[in-house]
């Protein structure tokens, strides 16, 4: 019976030959994590059921919201996750946010199951993974006993068409473009199911782009997103040499799969960039109906958007400039690796001279750990969320999109498209 | 169990259950700020065996499970909603808080702040005490219920715990 990509992957980890949507299951689990945020209620759930780690290889411990710590509470959740792991004689993983060291490491490959605490887990779809957030308490029971029970959900296929993109067009602007499209269906649309991406335009779009667009999926309620696996990623496979190159598997969704819906978007009919206005990340508008907001903050980081792609991007956008000096512009690789190539590239010099802060590799001032707003404040940010209160003050407001906006932006100090660069 | 509704809008994220900002703080205390963004008096007026009522997407967003801690600190005996995050819905249930969601989603017209209810999760019926109308959710899958009635996943994997 013809399957989709997702139940291909689910019924191979609960050992079925076929699963169709809505089936509970239980699944062997490929690859988990903890990381400090949230350690201190893993670790109550991980002693009451009193046990030992089911697979050393295949569970991470992370820090990546609270490096460095900035407060008591978050070293003391760092102190705690530090022991654990010498304790458990895991290695405790410093080198920046989960989502780009699953990457970096080659863990993320495809076929596999990755599942663990973080909304944003998700990104690892880039890969063909099936790839789905959980909290604290069952990736607990998963770092016990290697299972953990979904809910197969149903696919939303997205046909990539067209493209490459305009230049200043980047992949979060596809991406806000996706949320447009599915959300005037309807705000649950795509709630409880999976994205998956296809199509010829997919080779256009390189790792890092298709991180983006995976990572973009949480905001729509999706439980994964499936990019299917194409031979950009098998070339990045074949350059690790771990477990989880070998006990990959290349699925793809049947032509005659049920779908929940197919979609087809092309890539030369996004023009201008999009934005995400207050409070929600999916209220999508145009640029132009937001050019001119004056900003106090500008952030490029987070999970989302702080490739080096990215950081490339603003350096062009801004080398030999000064941001505007009302404007504080933070940049926050979101990786060590990120950091050092970046370096190395001459990208933190351009971007340090132009006025730049730039932090330490993690998550940042996206969730208000540094960077933190003011009432009445407004930043720009190429983070996921702008909800109320998520950087600091809840009278402030937070816009999302491309970190090409973000460089126009902190370089006019107010909302700025960046294909008039000519212009400044 | 009865107890009072609680009502909220559409689409209540997660930032707004439990505030970033104070989730590091112990349990008690970061548990008098739940919902402090839209109703700041919410944990002083609410009281044990109170309900939450819902919109679309009730839960979206960061997969912290205070918001689900939080709530069940307050006293809250379960969720209703048109839906929920799917991360919300999860600990919700690994923890034993009651989510349900409306089998009609036009049934969240009929409950409002302080209507005093009945839940019966397991059969998934809600009765109001004053009206004595019933409302119906989705019936919950018979695993979800059955870790809902050990009180959640923790307690549910150490009775019936297999290791292969």
């Amino acid at each position: 019976m013809p399957s989709t990509a997702t139940e291909k992957i689910l019924a191979r980890a609960a050992n079925l030959n076929k699963v169709r949507y809505d089936n509970i299951i239980e699944c062997k689990v490929d690859l988990t994590w903890m990381t400090a945020n949230h350690f201190l209620i893993f670790k109550e759930t991980f002693d009451q059921i009193g046990s030992n780690i089911w697979n050393k290889e295949k569970v991470k411990l992370i820090i990546d919201h609270f490096i460095p710590p900035r407060t008591e509470a978050q070293a003391k959740a760092c102190k705690a996750i530090q022991d654990f792991a010498n304790k458990q004689n895991v290695e405790l993983i410093t080198d920046g946010i989960k989502h780009q060291i699953f990457r970096e490491r080659g863990w993320a490959v495809p076929g596999i199951i990755m599942a663990g605490n973080d909304s944003h887990t998700n990104t690892s779809g880039a890969f063909g993974a099936f790839a789905a957030a959980l909290g604290p308490t069952e990736t607990a029971l998963i770092f016990s006993n290697g299972k953990m029970w979904f809910k197969v959900p149903q696919t939303i296929q997205i046909n990539l068409e067209g493209g490459p993109l305009h230049k200043y067009i980047t992949a979060r602007d596809l991406g806000m473009e996706i949320f447009r499209r599915i959300e005037s269906k309807s705000a649950i649309y795509a709630q409880y199911k999976t994205i998956e991406i296809t199509g010829p335009a997919l080779k256009y779009l390189n790792i890092s782009d298709r991180m983006t667009l995976a990572n973009l999926s949480t905001e729509l309620g999706a439980k994964n997103c499936f990019i299917e696996p194409d031979s950009v990623i098998e070339e990045h496979v074949k350059s690790f040499n771990s477990t989880f190159q070998h006990s990959c598997y290349f699925f793809k969704s049947d032509e005659d799969a049920e779908f929940f819906d197919k979609i087809t978007i092309n890539l030369d009919s996004v023009d201008s960039p999009l934005i995400a206005r207050p409070a929600s990340p999916t209220n999508i508008v145009d640029i132009k109906k937001v050019e001119g907001i004056k900003l106090d903050q500008v952030f490029i980081g987070s999970c989302l958007n702080s490739h080096l792609e990215d950081l490339r991007l603003a350096a062009n956008i801004l080398q030999g400039k000064k941001i505007n000096p009302q404007t504080r512009f933070i940049v926050t690789p979101s990786s060590r690796k990120i950091y050092i190539d970046a370096l190395q590239e001459g990208i933190i010099k351009i971007l340090s001279e132009t006025g730049a802060i730039i932090s330490t590799p993690g998550c940042s001032a996206c969730v208000g750990l540094e960077g933190v707003l003011s009432d009445e404040q407004i930043c720009f940010s190429t983070s996921p969320r702008n909800y109320i209160g998520r950087m600091g003050s809840n009278k402030a407001k937070i816009y999302l999109g491309s970190p090409a906006v973000a460089a126009m932006s902190a370089l006019s100090g107010q909302i700025t498209n960046p294909q008039r660069i000519k212009e400044y | 169990m009865n107890g009072k509704v609680w009502k909220f809008g559409e689409c209540i994220d997660t930032d707004v259950i439990a505030p970033a900002k104070y989730i590091r703080l112990e349990p008690e205390e970061y548990s008098q700020y739940m919902m402090k963004p839209l109703m700041p008096e919410f944990a002083k007026k609410v009281s044990y065996g109170d309900y939450i009522v819902g919109g679309e997407n009730f839960g979206m967003g960061s997969s912290r499970e205070q918001a689900v801690l939080g709530l069940q600190i307050l006293g809250i005996k379960g969720v209703i909603a048109k839906s929920f995050g799917r991360v919300f819905f999860r600990n919700a249930i690994n923890r034993g808080l009651p989510v349900l969601i409306f089998k009609e989603k036009r049934d969240y017209n009929r409950l409002v702040t302080g209507d005093f209810i009945e839940l019966d999760f397991i059969n998934g019926i809600i009765i109001n005490k004053i009206t004595k109308e019933q409302i119906h959710t989705n019936r919950m899958p018979s695993f979800l219920c059955d870790i809902l009635k050990e009180g959640g996943a923790i307690k549910y994997y150490n009775k019936f715990k297999t290791v292969d």
